[in-house]
């Protein structure tokens, strides 16, 4: 079950969040520190009982945070503007998506095995290519703004469901 | 900008009327539907002769154009204002441009600028396929509808301003100045835009009053 979690984010310049996405969407919505059939290690994202619990999506919310700055270093050894796996945590791992200015970053947590990250690249590309008419290029839209076009989200939704389902 | 622009907008410039034939319209109310399919051709013979210019280009430089408006007005209503003024100034200047290359024949009545702007001027300036519906039963008012719009095409209206912007009432001033140059003087407004999420452009313009030519009183003759 968590290998088919994900977390998107859209990250501006000044490490900002623009946007953000759960996937599958119930997740968003779930709580799973007090699901009564969230017992397991794994499903608690592999936290002892006794420790502290972080909800799911605080954790993916963090590797999505701590792969930022492994970002910022792999930016000046590669020239790649698709980066897998650039941080692993646990069962954990952000594959990352740079923007031509390189200051917008796309972060997609996601399961570390090779299955999980399958479609990374293709979901990434395929996002870039609706964000750059409904967003790049909306009049309305300021470069370190949170994005809220619908039809943005109304799209990135389906493409999450598209590549990311399995 | 991934792929070829699709779609492509006359620039307001070219070379003049070429000879080619075409077609003169039947004024008959019986050839109505025939004088609808005679002007768009005309307006796709006019569309074709012109200069044309990149269509994403067109879109994003009136996009930084109302936006720069948005910041620079308080209120949507002002934005709206302004934007009819240019375009109004836009109109006067542009409809000698649309006497000389379009060929289009001339008007016998307000009701027949209808079909002429629709059919002839939107496809020749902005490339879409305009409609004439509801005219008023004594022809001093008709609604253009067209479905797609080049001008707004990466745009989507915030929420606060859905209700008040009309993010391109530039064409409105246009129809208002080209109309007032040859003798009507006219009122165009938005009723439904597609960015608000009606099901289709529609503008509305209605007939203020036929303008008189006359000779100036200070003229010596």
């Amino acid at each position: 079950m968590i290998e088919r979690l994900y977390y998107f984010v859209i990250v501006g310049p000044n490490d900002r969040v623009l946007y953000d996405l759960f996937y599958p969407a119930s997740l968003s919505e779930l709580d799973w520190r007090t699901s009564s059939d969230a017992s397991s290690p794994t499903e608690r994202g592999g936290f002892e009982s006794h420790h502290f619990v972080p909800s799911i999506q605080a954790v993916l919310q963090f590797v999505a945070y701590s792969a930022l700055d492994h970002i910022d270093e792999k930016l000046w050894i590669t020239s790649a503007r698709s980066l897998k796996h650039v941080f692993r945590f646990r069962e954990w791992s952000a594959s990352v998506h740079l923007t031509p200015n390189a200051s917008t970053r796309f972060v997609l947590v996601h399961g570390s095995s090779e299955d999980a990250a399958r479609n990374v690249r293709a979901f990434m590309n395929a996002v870039y290519e609706v964000y750059v008419p409904c967003v790049l290029c909306n009049p309305f839209q300021d470069a370190e703004a949170p994005i809220q076009s619908q039809r943005f989200h109304e799209v990135a939704k389906n493409l999450a469901k598209r590549y990311l389902s399995g | 900008m991934s792929e070829a622009p699709r779609e492509r907008l006359q620039a307001s410039q070219t070379e003049r009327n070429s000879s080619e034939k075409v077609p003169r319209p039947v004024a008959t109310s019986a050839g109505a539907a025939a004088n609808a399919a005679a002007l768009s051709k005309i307006g796709e013979q006019a569309f074709q002769r012109g200069e044309l210019v990149n269509s994403e280009l067109a879109a994003l430089t009136y996009g930084a154009l109302v936006r720069q408006l948005v910041l620079d007005y308080a209120h949507p209503q002002q934005v709206n204002e302004q934007l009819d003024r240019i375009g109004y100034n836009i109109g006067l200047r542009l409809v000698d441009d649309f006497l000389a290359r379009s060929a289009a024949p001339p008007c016998r009545s307000f009701a027949a600028s209808a079909e002429i702007i629709a059919r002839v001027a939107f496809r020749m300036y902005l490339g879409v396929n305009a409609k004439v519906a509801h005219i008023a039963s004594d022809g001093s008012e008709y609604s253009i509808l067209f479905d797609s719009n080049p001008l707004a095409e990466f745009a989507e209206l915030p929420e606060p301003m859905k209700g008040s912007l009309w993010y391109s009432n530039v064409i409105c001033g246009v129809i208002r100045g080209a109309l007032e140059m040859v003798q009507y003087s006219v009122q165009a407004r938005f009723e439904r835009d597609i960015l608000r999420g009606d099901d289709c452009n529609e503008i509305r313009v209605s007939l203020v009053r036929e303008l008189e030519e006359r000779v100036p009183t200070d003229n010596e003759i």
